[in-house]
Formats: C-alpha cells, structure tokens, sequence
C-alpha cells in the first residue's frame, strides 16, 4: 500500500510517497539521500541510525515511514545546519571520537540529545545516555572525552 | 548530500525490495471502536503497533507477517496516564517508558517500576517502546514485568466486551498472553501503594544498552512502623514467563531478615527458577545468579531502611 506523507527534514519540507512496508531509515537514505544515517544491524541494537523525531531520540530503522506523517525529523546532517560545526562535532574531531566512523553519526545524535536533556552530564549520566550505541572498534574513550569536552565548551 | 530539491520521488524503484520489510499494509485507527472492528474484521491477520520496537524487527526478520500492521498511537485514551490515591495508577497501553520516567508522581510511589524502566535497553528505545507493547510481548527475559508483578497489575482488554485480567494469569509463556486476536490490551491499572514502597531491580546483561536480559530480580517492600514488611519478589529470565517468588516473600514476611533468612530466601528463589539454557547463558549459571540477585535486591532495601540510598 502506498501512502502520501509530509515530513520535516532538518528545516527541510517534503511530501513524499512511501509503501506501508518502509522504514523511516529506508526513506531518509534512499529517497532523500540523506546518507549520513547509518544502516547498521536494522534491529534496534546498533543506534547507528538514531536520528530525532519531533525531539525524541529514536531508532529510524525501526519506526514506519507511514508512522512518521507529519514528523520533524532532524539527522546529523542537519546538526551543523548553519554550515558550521557544533561544540559536540568539533570535540569529537579533536578527542578523535571515531575511527572507521561507522557509528559516529548515531552517537552525535545520541550525545546531542543528552546534552539537549542535561548539559552538564556526569560520567555515568553519558554512558547511559550513549548506551544504545555501538562502536566496534571500541573507540568509546575517545567519544566519552568528546562529549565531557563538549559539555564544559556549552557550560 | 543531496540537496532537498534534488529528491524526487522517481527514484523510489530503487529501494531494494529484498532488503525491506515484508509486505503489508500499514492503517492508522482514529479511535477504539474502529480498532476493535478491524481486529474483528480480520482476526488474525491485523497486529496492532504500538512503539515498534518488536514488531518492526519482527517484520523485518519474516517472524510474524499480518496482512496488516494497524497503528493505534492516534487514539487518544490509549495515550492516559493518571493517578488517583484511591484507585491507583492507570497507564494507556502507549505510554512510553520515557513518558513514564518523567512522572515525579511514579518515581514517588512505584520507585520499583521507574527503576526497571530506566533499566530498559537504552534511551532511543525508551523513547519508543511503550508499556503496554512489552506486556503484549511477554518476553521471558522481560525488565518490565517483574516490577509490575510486583505492583499485582491488571491488564484492561478491550474487544466485544471489556475485561480485566491480572497480569499473573495474563501471561501464559515465552511469547505468550491470553490477549484473543480479535482484542486490543488498552492499558494497566496499578493498586495505590499501602505506604511508603521501596525497590530494587538487579539486572544481568551483556552490556549497558542490551536489549536482552540474562537474568533479573525485582524486590519490593512496604517501609511499615520502621520495618519493612509485605515483601514481594519477581524474575525474569528464570522461566518460561516471570513470575513472583511467594515462598520467599513469605518468609520474609515472617522472619527478621538476618543473614540466614536472606540466604534461605534467596535459595528458595533459585528452587523455583526454570531458567533457559541457550547461548547466552547456561542454566546452570542463570539459576546460580538467581539466587546472588535476590541478595542483593533484598540487601539493598535493607540498606534504604537503615537510610542508605537503595
């Protein structure tokens, strides 16, 4: 069944035609090219395709496109939206917060909503906060310290 | 990137149909009475959607194809979320477990409850996962319903006629719940507490963020004039379904929780663990890690009473 829907990318208004079977992820990758939202394990375990929706956290591949109608949705290519970076993008350049840079886009998101939620996050407060994130090449001190960095920078 | 005016739908063709979802189709009910007639419509075929957090990769996997997914987040009852110091906490079926953590309300009276649920899988899931898809679910190695067995919950179905079901006899296993297919599960209703409650849910998981629970034990008690008293104990992942431990409450309830008695209720609850022997754990261990659960459940409310943050 195909379904006509709205959605607010990034600032950005689209109307769309989706089927009933496509994932929100699915649409924002292939139909927006919006690529920067990773397809990581497609079952809500990886967080690599975290993005906002109407400023929740949530996990894209598991939320409908049909479900989505009407929806602001912001993903990390909209987190720089002035062309700038942010304080959490530029901390995870300068603590070298990724390496293959696989999860780097759901972690931004996770933090960011973290940040968003509790500036000044304890150490604990952003392990849970980026619990739902993956990082296979272990590299989570480095994003830790990123997010720590980023919080002092937001005060 | 592409630009917004790049995109078009034309290129639609190219999302890799194998790579999707089962085919089905997507409705969204207005209200009740239009979800109660299409489950009756077609029973069997509709599955309601809630958060999605198990039914979308359910139908991404093949494990379950409908012929419809019917989402009931627009009606507007499922979404209440009320308390009444006579009658209790009622939470609508779609409630979200972050929705739920907001309440200073819950937090107050149910601390067990705002416990497991900040201990589900992970924020991004929170944010969408709802309170009444887990108990539809009725996973085995659920964090949600050791603590609303704990509460006696009551599970409010609605189909051709309305009923009330407590959760205990609601679940019937792995998987498994009395919910016919031709009804919807529209909320929980949750006794007031009697006094000041105190909880503790242990959890053994693979990592911080796993959706899947090894092992768990929920403790509650009542702080009753300066003791602790109608104790009551749950685990998940010790059987087919989880369930309370009612020969360790009793005996709680009897004695004074010295190092023996805790030890012997602790036994106790690995006595009637069942637990799953599979990849991710063997039995044996799981059985084992009952009963250092339990302790420790019991130990930190012991610790709360004595003023100790549980």
């Amino acid at each position: 069944m195909k379904h006509e829907i709205t959605l607010v990318v990034n600032g950005h208004e689209h109307r769309l035609q989706v089927e009933s079977h496509h994932t929100l992820l699915d649409v924002l990758r292939r139909q927006l090219g919006l690529t920067g939202t990773k397809h990581g394990c497609d079952c809500g375990e990886c967080g690599a395709c975290s993005i906002w929706l109407n400023d929740h956290l949530v996990l894209s591949c598991l939320v409908l496109a049909a479900e989505a109608d009407g929806a602001h949705v912001v993903t990390v290519e909209g987190l720089a939206a002035s062309g700038e970076f942010t304080h959490l993008q530029e901390a995870f350049i300068v603590h070298h917060g990724m390496q293959c840079g696989f999860c780097t886009a759901g972690f931004l998101m996770a933090a960011a909503a973290l940040l968003r939620a509790n500036p000044r996050p304890n150490t604990a407060a952003i392990r849970a906060g980026l619990a739902g994130n993956l990082c296979r090449c272990t590299g989570y001190h480095g994003i830790l310290q990123a997010v720590q960095t980023a919080s002092r920078i937001r005060r | 990137m592409l630009k917004a005016e790049d995109s078009s739908p034309v290129i639609l063709h190219v999302i890799d149909e194998v790579e999707c979802l089962q085919t089905f189709d997507y409705l969204k009910a207005r209200d009740l009475q239009e979800a109660i007639a299409l489950l009756q419509t077609a029973p069997g075929s509709v599955r309601p959607l809630a958060g999605g957090t198990d039914l979308v990769p359910a139908l991404r996997m093949g494990r379950l194809r409908p012929r419809y997914v019917l989402d009931i987040k627009g009606i507007a009852s499922l979404h209440e979320l009320t308390y009444r110091p006579e009658e209790g906490l009622y939470l609508g079926a779609v409630v979200t477990f972050e929705r739920l953590l907001a309440q200073t309300e819950v937090r107050k009276l149910y601390p067990l409850l705002a416990e497991a649920a900040r201990r589900i899988a992970a924020p991004a899931v929170r944010n969408r996962a709802t309170i009444g898809g887990a108990v539809c679910v009725a996973a085995a190695y659920s964090d949600w319903l050791p603590a609303l067995l704990c509460q006696d919950a009551v599970v409010v179905v609605m189909g051709a006629a309305a009923r009330r079901v407590p959760l205990s006899t609601f679940l019937c296993g792995d998987g498994c719940t009395q919910l016919a297919a031709d009804e919807l599960l529209v909320g929980l209703w949750l006794p007031p507490p009697h006094g000041t409650a105190v909880g503790s849910y242990q959890q053994l998981r693979l990592g911080h963020g796993s959706r899947v629970t090894l092992v768990g034990a929920a403790v509650q008690a009542y702080v009753q004039n300066g003791r602790l008293q109608d104790w009551r104990i749950a685990l998940t992942a010790a059987g087919p379904k989880p369930f309370r431990v009612t020969e360790a409450e009793a005996l709680l309830n009897q004695e004074s929780p010295t190092a023996a008695v805790i030890a012997e209720a602790a036994a106790q609850a690995r006595a009637a663990a069942m637990p799953a022997d599979d990849f991710r754990a063997s039995a044996d261990y799981r059985r084992a890690m009952v009963g250092v659960l339990v302790r420790r459940g019991i130990e930190s409310l012991l610790a709360h009473g004595r003023g100790a943050k549980p």
